[in-house]
């Protein structure tokens, strides 16, 4: 079957009209502003590793300003040479010299071509720009084009572009190795024009990923036959030229920011669909609507097409690229709001191209091994971050450069939600080269959510986690922030809000900001909308700030109250003195009554950060008797003494008992014992010291 | 002689003589603790006080090991320092205790004492403490030449692997190739020491290079006992570890915490067989 390219567009517009269930792929639900439109025209030359193209940008002018220029992303001048932002940056953390790219192996992208629709050249006036700064000087990853006259609000704009790509072999994201591809921001892309502010276009810097506007993306790639091609969207024609031995393949999507595409010959294709009834039983739809005060009609799911392309290498663990690909559309779904796309491609990405696990609008890339651990949850983990994705940068499009934690934060926690939920605590994998050495050993089981503290809470005093990509004190930095730490502090908020309003928070965040680009202070006030209650202590500490968050007991005594006190009394009139003998007189006068002892716990605020006003702190003090008695802290100073009179001695005193601050940096003086108890101690050691033995062992071999 | 008799006798030298395992192991063990010490110190103030310590009775878990990274990181960096001193004087306790050990096997009379065997280590001490300086040179040549020529041709063909069967293959190789030299090294040592003992030798380099000529003629069936001998480790091994797993939760930890102490006594003892065998083998070549 051939398609008119009219034909195409002219379904694609009536999608945008009519909604979905025709042969174009528009999102489900109300059609979002998308002030951009794509038609593009790319050729593989598997010889050569080249991209040749030509591209019809049409852009709308939804702001109120006058825009003089446009700007355009050219990633892979990233790959081009060493005067780059990501090169600079990638050497000054990481990166060996000897890792660069050898001879052949760089990338780069050449505009030929650049004019208006009527044929006006704007070649002449484009020049490369450096928006972040000196530091990015020669940097070509963003190109500034004048326009002859501006766009007036409302008004449209568009170009006719031809470009010529070198493939890198290494690089980020994107690669090729033999006849495998991975194809990434590989195409001039505007950046996103903000009203008041200009063009939001920052160059492709080593950490930190993307921002786009919303469009209609119209794709139509050439590749040598025989090659199996997944890419954005969804498949909406396919025709093969014999003579040339190609095939062009032309992908259909509305509403979505980015579009990638790979191609690798030795790829098996399968096809799945997620049948949403299948998967998600009445009464699971029931209780969830109940929890959040919705209707089970605004909960249903969707179906999906899921499409995997696997390695050959990889068949035996298809089903299990597709059991965590549905437990990820099923709680995504249900939890933040059905998937709006019609299709989900799965790429097991293609050897030695380094492209797996990222994210593209309806296509990510998991990542797996010849022998995946049992319940190591890998690429469990990955499909479901990747795939999660789709919602927290795919439709709520966030600006990665600026405010990573929003896609990264948002979607680590829903990750360790989501594997929590379908898969249980994981266990951790130990790997010799590619050895399954795990078999041996009892690995320690574990949530994503205590891993994530382990690493989020180091790096608290470096940055905040709201900072731009590139701004970070060291790549370490900016990974654990954004990661981990940004994970750690929503699933505290979640133990402080509850998890019903947490999902309700992350719904509305979600329902509201879709095809859309909401900012740091857009969660929090959705956050504070939705919960009714004031955050601003909590994000102001943990978001945009870098104070430590600790809280202890740092004392627990009982001692017997004295039978008398000593010392002079005055007593009828007269001066009565209480002295040490006669105390003891008296306690054996009343040795057959109860003792009374007195227990003082002293409780401490050893971090900068304090907890809200509203949250205060909760402190158990257990007794002999098996009392427990609760009291209350507002934490707001830097210690405080509780004193109790009971007649038994304290066993122990904990605060926070229900652990709700996994922000705080130091859960073991959280609680102390009035009687140290060593066994898990000496457990520990004793499995330690067998380590140090073989270590001694193996040591000791070597002489 | 066959290797298989050679083995049997190893066996019985290594049961004849079990008391040195004692010995290795109350030692292995003593610097274990050296080394730990700082730590079971930290440990037992920080966790033996707080609720937090039921979880160490769980095994390792990602709340406390996230406490002792998040807070005890200076720490952990301080112990890693302190560890090189009782690291430093284990290596000088197996020069010692490989003279010790030797000692006994070749002593014809039946006795296993203390004294005795810390008078083989006196005695064989600094002969044997020059084969590690001559082993230094070897293990450059073996590993930073050998090895990695004959990886070259593993790595070419890496290189260009088609899938990450070929990358799988060509890394296992690599390992094979490496355990290969490896424990041809310790078998040239392993026979030098013996020669120094057996020979009543005094001059440890001579040792070193009439072991090329003992190897030369033999090298295949002394390889192969060496082989022999390190498979059953593996197993022996792999079983205790698969044993240790089936130990969990608070009513295991204090049987797995003994368990892994038979194990690290076993361990001694496989040291013993190798070189019994290996002294087995080689008097027996000799005659
Ligand atoms: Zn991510």
């Amino acid at each position: 079957m051939r398609t008119d390219r009219a034909f195409v567009w002219a379904g694609l517009l009536a999608l945008v009209s009519a909604g979905s269930g025709s042969l174009l792929a528009a999102p489900d639900g109300p059609l979002p502003v998308r002030p951009l439109r794509y038609e593009i025209w790319v050729e593989l030359d598997n010889a050569q590793k080249m991209l040749r193209g030509r591209e019809e940008i049409t852009w709308q002018n939804t702001t109120r300003d006058e825009v003089g220029d446009i700007w355009l992303h050219l990633y892979w001048n990233a790959f081009k040479n060493e005067q780059s932002a990501f090169f600079r940056e990638a050497r000054g953390q990481t990166l060996a010299r000897s890792a660069l790219p050898r001879e052949g192996e760089w990338g780069w992208i050449d505009i030929s071509r650049i004019a208006l629709a009527d044929g006006r050249d704007l070649k002449p006036g484009m020049a490369f720009a450096t928006p972040d700064g000196p530091e990015t000087e020669g940097d070509q990853t963003v190109l500034r084009v004048p326009l002859p006259e501006p766009v007036p609000p409302g008004g449209r704009v568009a170009l006719k572009i031809e470009f010529e790509s070198k493939i890198p072999r290494r690089a980020a994201r994107t690669a090729y190795y033999q006849d495998r591809y991975f194809i990434g921001q590989w195409f001039p892309k505007p950046g996103v024009y903000e009203e008041g502010k200009g063009w939001n276009c920052h160059a492709y810097h080593e950490n930190s990923e993307f921002f786009a506007d919303y469009a209609d993306f119209l794709v139509h790639i050439t590749v040598p036959q025989g090659f199996v091609v997944g890419a954005s969207g969804k498949l909406v024609d396919a025709v093969r030229d014999e003579d040339r031995r190609t095939e062009t393949l032309t992908y259909g999507q509305t509403a979505i920011h980015d579009f990638a595409w790979t191609a690798d010959p030795s790829f098996l294709k399968v096809e799945r669909d997620f049948v949403a009834a299948d998967e998600v039983t009445e009464a699971e739809y029931a209780d969830l609507a109940r929890r959040l005060g919705c209707s089970v009609e605004d909960l249903r799911l969707p179906n999906v097409r899921m499409i995997l392309l696997i390695a050959p290498e990889h068949k035996s663990q298809i089903d299990r690229h597709f059991r965590a690909l549905k437990a990820a559309l099923k709680y995504y779904g249900l939890w933040y709001g059905p998937y709006p796309y019609e299709t989900i491609t799965m790429v097991d990405p293609p050897f030695r191209t380094g492209s797996g696990g990222m994210e593209y609008p309806t296509l990510f890339t998991a990542g797996t091994s010849l022998f995946p651990t049992d319940r190591a949850w890998s690429p469990e983990g990955v499909i479901v971050h990747e795939f999660g994705h789709g919602y927290w940068y795919g439709l709520v499009g966030s600006n990665e450069f600026e405010e990573a934690w929003l896609d990264e934060g948002l979607n680590t926690y829903s990750t360790g939600k989501v594997i929590a939920e379908a898969y249980g605590p994981g266990v951790l994998s130990l790997n010799l080269k590619h050895l399954p050495l795990d078999v041996l050993f009892r690995m320690p089981l574990f949530l994503d959510r205590e891993l994530n503290r382990a690493g989020g809470l180091a790096v608290v005093e470096l940055d905040p986690i709201v900072t731009a990509s590139w701004r970070f004190y060291s790549r370490m930095s900016y990974a654990l922030n954004v990661y981990q730490r940004a994970a750690t502090m929503l699933e505290t908020l979640e133990r402080l809000l509850g998890e019903d309003v947490m999902i309700r928070v992350l719904r509305a965040f979600q329902m509201g900001y879709r095809y859309r680009h909401p900012r740091s202070e857009d969660f929090v006030r959705t956050a504070e909308q939705v919960s009714g209650r004031d955050l601003g202590w909590f994000f102001g500490q943990f978001l945009y700030d870098t104070l430590e968050f600790d809280y202890g007991v740092s004392a627990l005594h009982s001692r017997e109250l004295p039978a008398a006190d000593l010392g002079v009394f005055d007593r009828d009139g007269r001066k009565d003195e209480v002295t040490p003998e006669r105390v003891k007189k008296i306690k054996q006068e009343n040795k057959d009554s109860a003792k009374a002892y007195r227990t003082e716990v002293a409780v401490r605020r050893f971090g900068e950060a304090k907890v809200g006003p509203d949250f205060p702190l909760t402190l158990e003090v257990a007794f002999e008797d098996g009392s427990v008695e609760t009291r209350t802290w507002d934490g707001q100073s830097r210690w405080q003494t509780f004193r109790f009179i009971k007649p038994v001695k304290a066993r122990w005193a904990r605060i926070d008992p229900e652990s709700r601050w996994l922000l705080d940096s130091n859960l073991t003086n959280n609680s102390l014992r009035a009687k140290p108890s060593r066994a898990g101690v000496w457990r520990i050691t004793g499995l330690f010291l067998f380590w140090v033995q073989s270590a001694l062992h193996a040591a000791g071999g070597l002489v | 002689m066959s290797i298989l008799r050679a083995f049997q006798q190893g066996l019985a030298t290594t049961r004849r003589r079990s008391r040195l395992i004692l010995y290795l192991w109350l030692a292995n063990l003593f610097f274990g603790v050296l080394v730990l010490g700082p730590f079971i110190y930290l440990a037992g103030r920080d966790f033996g006080s707080s609720l937090e310590g039921d979880r160490l009775l769980q095994g390792v878990d990602f709340i406390w090991l996230g406490d002792v990274i998040l807070n005890q990181g200076d720490a952990l960096a301080g112990l890693a320092g302190w560890a090189l001193i009782p690291f430093s004087l284990y290596l000088v306790w197996s020069i010692f205790s490989s003279g010790g050990i030797l000692g006994r096997i070749a002593a014809e009379e039946e006795k296993t004492t203390l004294a005795a065997f810390v008078s083989d280590g006196c005695q064989y001490f600094f002969r044997f403490f020059r084969v590690p300086l001559i082993a230094i040179p070897v293990y450059v040549i073996v590993f930073g030449l050998l090895y990695k020529l004959l990886n070259l041709p593993l790595a070419a063909w890496s290189r260009t692997a088609g899938g990450p069967w070929g990358d799988f293959w060509a890394s296992t190789l690599g390992v094979l190739v490496f355990l290969a030299l490896f424990s041809l090294v310790r078998i040239l040592f392993d026979y030098a020491r013996i020669r120094l003992v057996v020979d009543r030798s005094r001059k440890a380099f001579r040792a070193v290079v009439m072991t090329f000529g003992f190897l030369g003629g033999r090298l295949v069936p002394a390889w192969a006992l060496y082989l022999l001998i390190a498979a059953v480790s593996v197993v022996v091994l792999a079983l205790f570890l698969l044993v240790s797993r089936l130990l969990t939760g608070a009513s295991g930890a204090m049987v797995l915490v003994v368990w892994l102490q038979v194990l690290a006594a076993v361990r001694q003892g496989i040291r013993i067989l190798f070189l019994a065998s290996e002294s087995h083998y080689y008097k027996g070549s000799q005659l």
